[in-house]
């Protein structure tokens, strides 16, 4: 896919490139977060370098999308402290829940929830620029909907589009806002295979081009292995794996060196999870 | 199908020609044969029998005036301006009254589905107002307002707010939660939740609220123009009461009904039109 040419390298990751920067991109310690008395989060330290593509497995149940919230601030957390007040309505706030601990993540973050969350009531280019503001957010948005493949629907609503496509203007709408951490909640899960692998694809392109961080939360195990460069594995909310499939698994084969093959990563995987095979 | 003979009243049969067996079980779902102009059979039926009644001398009129009469009433009235000048004061006190009454609708649910103060102050009250039948007001709103402008513009008021209200916040508080969500995650300021996703979500349920009030908009106007005024289509009617004159009447409620029928197909016009994108939902 050939990039826009009013769109270069340097508009989409600004003066300071994520890459440059030496830092971890995203840096947990002691992350706690309880609900009602239940610790669902039990001080998590981690670090995600800048460009990284993380898959973050977990039973349901694990604390995997409490992590993404916090990580997200979509948890009424501010630097630890509650804060009530942002988002408008701020009902998703859950009563008797309590944390601690820090989470320092880029400014710029981005959210793919497993629905497409589209404003049915939107066009497609303008769900596309929510909350975007400057002259040429939508010359930006028609972009990045061509890298999506959804060039020309711009003008359609929300309703038509079939289940891949309406994720497709979800992924748009993420990356429209240059993320330096993309945060994607089982954004496949509600996808036939087939879209599932296309989708794949598409994200694996997507990220080589604007190399954001990405923590992929996932059930899917070959889905983990697919994408990313490095997988967790959370546990009674603590990471429990902390796992590197080497360059050459990700098509297929063993991958040789340090790295270990992926049959032998897919059976680890699994039992970390649990499942005997 | 024409009705015009005044033996085809008696028939109230679906039209069709016979020889064709009529299917009495359609499966559910396959489009059904339009009958040209089949909403209007009804209302054709029920004018062709006044007209039928008052011929024969079935029908008093002093009881109700024959069609031809109030016809030709109708004539004078408009002719003479008469007609004109209690409907635009009608109309002036209907509308006043309705954008107010809106407006405040509106801003309340705004307030009372966004915050949690605002809930706890505006809800309790309005679902209190809301309980009584706003007709019962009028005796004190006369004590208040005096027998002026104002106390229609107000009781129409009243009357129109609380289905915007309780429409609206319905919808609003109905509206799902991961839409705020969202909200966060794009980094949406306050006004811009208000105009993206509050409003818009909202929207469905202020037009439902909207269509209601224009209907009690108007009965509350006929009460209130009945009781005490000296203008108004409503005044009007009370007049020819006192002269039993059940043509000028008939006229009023003619008028009535036109304005119900014209203002509903405005807001129905208006809501098709911001509401587009529901259609594609179906």
């Amino acid at each position: 896919m050939a990039p826009h040419p009013g769109l270069t390298a340097d508009t989409f990751t600004g003066a300071d490139p994520v890459g440059a920067t030496d830092g971890p991109a995203v840096r947990l310690r002691g992350l706690t977060r309880s609900f009602g008395g239940r610790t669902v989060l039990d001080g998590v330290d981690l670090d995600l370098a800048p460009g990284e593509f993380t898959a973050l497995l977990g039973h349901s149940g694990s604390g995997k999308s409490t992590l993404l919230r916090a990580l997200g601030r979509l948890d009424g957390y501010e630097d630890g402290r509650r804060d009530g007040r942002r988002g408008g309505a701020g009902r998703g706030d859950t009563p008797g829940a309590t944390g601690s601990g820090t989470a320092d993540v880029p400014e710029r973050v981005s959210v793919v929830f497993q629905d497409a969350r589209l404003l049915p009531w939107e066009r497609v280019l303008e769900n596309v620029v929510l909350g975007l503001t400057g002259p040429d957010a939508g010359e930006t948005g028609r972009t990045v909907l061509a890298e999506v493949g959804l060039a020309g629907r711009e003008r359609d609503w929300p309703a038509v589009l079939s289940g891949g496509e309406a994720q497709r203007a979800a992924l748009a709408r993420a990356l429209v806002r240059q993320p330096e951490l993309l945060l994607l909640d089982e954004p496949f899960g509600a996808l036939d295979a087939l879209t599932r692998l296309r989708m794949h694809a598409l994200l694996r392109r997507l990220c080589a081009r604007y190399r954001p961080c990405v923590l992929l939360v996932t059930h899917d195990i070959d889905e983990a292995l697919a994408l990313a460069d490095r997988v967790l594995v959370l546990t009674d909310g603590r990471i429990s794996h902390d796992l590197r499939p080497s360059a050459g698994t990700a098509g297929g084969t063993a991958g040789g060196g340090h790295g270990k093959g992926r049959g032998e990563l897919r059976g680890e995987l699994l039992a970390a999870l649990g499942v005997e095979e | 199908m024409t009705v015009s003979t005044p033996s085809a009243p008696a028939r109230p049969r679906a039209p069709g020609r016979s020889g064709r067996p009529r299917r009495t079980h359609r499966p559910v779902g396959r489009p059904r044969r339009r009958i040209p102009f089949a909403r209007a059979l009804g209302p054709v039926l029920l004018l062709v029998l006044w007209w039928v009644a008052s011929a024969t001398g079935l029908l008093d009129p002093q009881t109700l005036a024959p069609p031809a009469d109030v016809a030709a009433t109708f004539g004078d009235l408009a002719r003479s301006g008469e007609l004109q000048e209690h409907l635009l004061v009608s109309l002036r006190r209907a509308a006043l009254g309705l954008g107010f009454g809106v407006a405040a609708g509106l801003l309340l649910a705004l307030a009372a589905g966004l915050s949690r103060i605002g809930e706890a102050l505006i809800d309790g009250t309005v679902q209190l107002v809301r309980s009584l039948p706003i007709l019962a007001l009028v005796p004190l709103a006369i004590i208040w307002f005096g027998i002026g402008e104002e106390v229609k513009v107000i009781l129409v008021a009243l009357g129109t707010l609380v289905p915007v209200y309780l429409n609206t916040h319905a919808a609003l508080t109905g509206l799902d939660p991961r839409y705020a969500e969202l909200a966060r995650t794009v980094d949406l300021t306050p006004a811009g939740f208000l105009r993206r996703i509050a409003l818009p979500g909202a929207a469905p349920g202020f037009f439902t609220g909207l269509r209601m009030s224009v209907t009690i908009s108007w009965l509350v106007l006929v009460v209130s123009e009945q009781i005490n005024a000296s203008s108004g289509i409503g005044y009007l009617m009370t007049q020819a009461r006192t002269f039993g004159r059940t043509d000028v009447i008939v006229v009023g409620l003619v008028v009535y009904g036109l304005l119900g029928l014209l203002s509903d197909t405005l807001v129905r016009l208006f809501e098709r039109r911001a509401l587009a994108w529901r259609r594609t939902l179906a």
